[in-house]
């Protein structure tokens, strides 16, 4: 009788179910807002997951997995992919807000909030490259993204 | 640094962001082992984030899960496949490339094969017809004896009544 390889699988199995279940559409939420590509992010939600869950496969046994750990995987995968250019902040941001309408919680930061917002947490741009590129000092760009997140999160009700 | 100052500053969402300096991270994590108020604030921005992104989710589509572990096993296979020692063919200098085999026989060490889904239906289709062409074969072999039967019978009463 035939057999397939996939029998070293099910012992993961659940526990993909479980990851997938949990964070699939925040992940894909969150790559959508980066590609603008409705069938692109659905690719790289298959691959991101996949090479998560065999780099961190203790982590995903574990059920120790975080939206912070797997967003963080997912920004540094979308990096080294073509979609994000590390050079066009504003440009970026401008995609973002057009590309997903639904994101209405960026209307509530100014210009230079939603650049800074944008290239830390969907571009994982660092504070002092950003300070750089925005001719900034990095305190000032520190206590920006804290307005923005402040923002948001009032804006939420927190 | 006085914990409001600390919590205020930005250096906690810049650290669960995962874009904190070294120096940054190592004070965060030194101001967390002492004050409870930084652990707090930390795990609140961590739950913030995560609420933040569920609420720009969008629901995957159907068999997403499948794509998902499909894409696991070929990356488990490809990562086996790397590990195995290379393969090195030694073809002698002198000889020349042309009138060399051009095969290469190459033994895999895996008992297990890997085929595409579609083939379920073909070896279905291929049982399904097993099943009739034994169907028939055996009702022609059972027509072909009873007509040898009668065949034999009639020959009988021939021999019994002779024809005058």
């Amino acid at each position: 009788m035939l057999k397939t390889e996939k029998q070293n699988l099910p012992g993961i199995q659940n526990y993909v179910r479980h990851l997938s279940q949990k964070y699939s559409p925040s992940l894909l939420g969150y790559i959508y807002s980066v590609t603008g590509d409705k069938e692109k992010s659905e690719e790289y939600l298959v691959m991101i997951l996949s090479q998560f869950v065999v780099d961190f496969n203790t982590d995903v046994l574990n059920k120790n997995v975080t939206w912070l750990k797997l967003r963080q995987y997912a920004c540094n995968f979308l990096s080294m992919s073509a979609f994000v250019s590390h050079n066009h902040i504003a440009d970026k941001t401008k995609q973002i807000e057009t590309g997903f309408p639904e994101n209405d919680y960026l209307s509530l930061l100014d210009q230079k909030q939603k650049e800074i917002f944008c290239a830390i947490y969907y571009h994982g741009k660092s504070i002092n490259d950003l300070a750089t590129a925005l001719q900034e000092n990095a305190t000032v760009i520190r206590n920006q993204f804290k307005l923005s997140l402040d923002k948001i999160r009032n804006a939420r009700g927190n | 640094m006085e914990i409001r100052e600390i919590i205020e500053s930005g250096l906690l969402e810049t650290y669960v962001m995962g874009v904190a300096t070294d120096e940054e991270a190592e004070q965060v994590l030194s101001y967390q082992k002492k004050y409870a108020e930084v652990r707090t604030a930390l795990h609140q921005i961590e739950l913030d984030m995560e609420s933040f992104a569920q609420r720009n989710a969008i629901e995957p589509p159907a068999g997403m899960l499948e794509r998902i572990e499909d894409h696991i096993h070929e990356i488990q296979l490809r990562e086996n496949r790397s590990l195995r020692k290379p393969i090195t063919i030694d073809i002698p200098d002198d000889e020349p490339r042309e009138k060399s085999n051009p095969y290469i026989e190459v033994e895999s060490q895996d008992s297990h094969m890997r085929i595409h889904k579609a083939w379920r239906w073909v070896f279905a289709a291929v049982f399904v017809l097993g099943k009739v062409f034994l169907g028939f074969a055996i009702y022609y072999y059972l027509e072909n004896r009873q007509a040898k039967e009668q065949i034999q019978e009639l020959k009988m009463e021939i021999k019994q009544h002779p024809i005058r």
